[in-house]
């Protein structure tokens, strides 16, 4: 059993990997604000996360391909952003930034209300469901996207229950974005692609 | 992001669990009572006067073991109990401080897919009082990082 508590932010001053305030270093120069639509740009010189769409995750839908890909940089340019990490509440500081970024940065098709939102009663509501993402550019959910952190996976009852708790059927893709993993699509093949190493 | 609890037993009610967290002093109140076995999506909690939760549900232990195969568990289990919380401090120290009771008055264990660890419910109630230590700077690092973001 491997025992390791978490990386926390605790940093010493004279750490190479921290500033003095404790923040992962160089985490201000890569706060890159371009004014674009997409202004933490996936391409930043302090690179270090790879994700990448893997090819189940695209579904030849042209608009949620197009989330997902818009997603994936905005995923990479959050890791790239935060700097290195492990444990549990290092990944809700991932999931905390990427909301923040989609608030001030919209992606088309995601409005603030489609980021954790509550299904079954509002926030709170007992038995209620949350999706991480639902990608609606009209009024119905086109597609549903988990975050996933490290070596975690959704599975195939994690799926079922969030398309029964939106309200849609199987042509819904349930779409994994893994910190880790890179990007794939939930569906019955899910398990042997990731064996596979697809 | 969330962990799942394996066991070869279940609790019956969520006022057995409450206790479980009682015994352990974490500071936690189950908002909502009855069986463990209906619980299907979000159950609500209070915890330092905050009104907080987690998505708990069951799973099939093999689904679970079949999902991770480099994992080693040790042994089958019976029950697997999944719990699942939003990018939210209160909800991840509420949803981790509940797994852990819940392994510690099964005897079962903790299963955190996000690093791929198998934590007894004690090394689990260690990590989550570590956690409560840490989660105010992790919250003012993280409410900083979010800031700056900010046109």
């Amino acid at each position: 059993m491997k025992e390791t508590l978490g990386k926390g932010p605790e940093r010493d001053a004279g750490e190479p990997n921290s500033d003095a305030a404790g923040y992962p270093a160089g985490i201000e120069n890569r706060i890159l604000n371009d004014g674009s639509s997409d202004p933490i740009r996936f391409d930043a010189r302090y690179a270090q996360a790879t994700v990448t769409v893997d090819p189940s995750a695209l579904t030849g839908h042209e608009d949620i391909d197009q989330a997902t890909q818009r997603l994936a940089n905005r995923l990479k340019s959050v890791l790239d952003f935060v700097g290195p990490g492990s444990g549990p509440l290092y990944g809700i500081m991932v999931h905390e930034v990427l909301k923040g970024s989609l608030r001030v940065y919209p992606i088309e098709g995601i409005k603030v209300g489609d980021v954790e939102p509550s299904f079954g009663g509002g926030y709170g509501a007992k038995d209620s469901i949350r999706p991480d993402i639902v990608f609606r550019p009209g009024l119905d959910v086109r597609a549903i996207y988990d975050w996933k952190t490290g070596g975690a996976v959704i599975g195939a009852a994690r799926a079922e229950e969030l398309r029964a708790a939106v309200g849609v059927g199987r042509s819904v893709p349930v779409i994994q974005m893994s910190l880790s993993r890179g990007i794939a699509i939930k569906s019955n093949r899910i398990f042997a692609a990731w064996r596979l190493g697809l | 992001m969330g962990v799942f609890v394996f066991s070869d037993r279940r609790l019956e009610t969520l006022i057995e669990w409450q206790r479980a967290t009682e015994l352990e002093l974490l500071g936690m109140v189950f908002l909502a009572e009855g069986a463990i076995e209906d619980l299907r999506g979000f159950l609500p909690v209070r915890r330092n006067g905050v009104e907080t939760g987690f998505e708990c549900s069951h799973r099939r232990p093999i689904e679970v073991m079949e999902m991770y195969p480099d994992i080693d568990l040790s042994r089958d289990w019976k029950h697997c109990l999944a719990l699942n919380w939003r990018g939210d401090f209160d909800e991840c120290l509420v949803g981790y401080s509940g797994a852990a009771a819940y392994a510690r008055a099964t005897d079962g264990v903790v299963f955190d897919p996000q690093d791929g660890l198998v934590l007894s419910a004690d090394y689990a109630l260690q990590l989550v009082r570590k956690m409560n230590e840490d989660v105010i700077q992790w919250r003012r690092v993280t409410a900083d990082t979010v800031a700056r973001m900010k046109p």
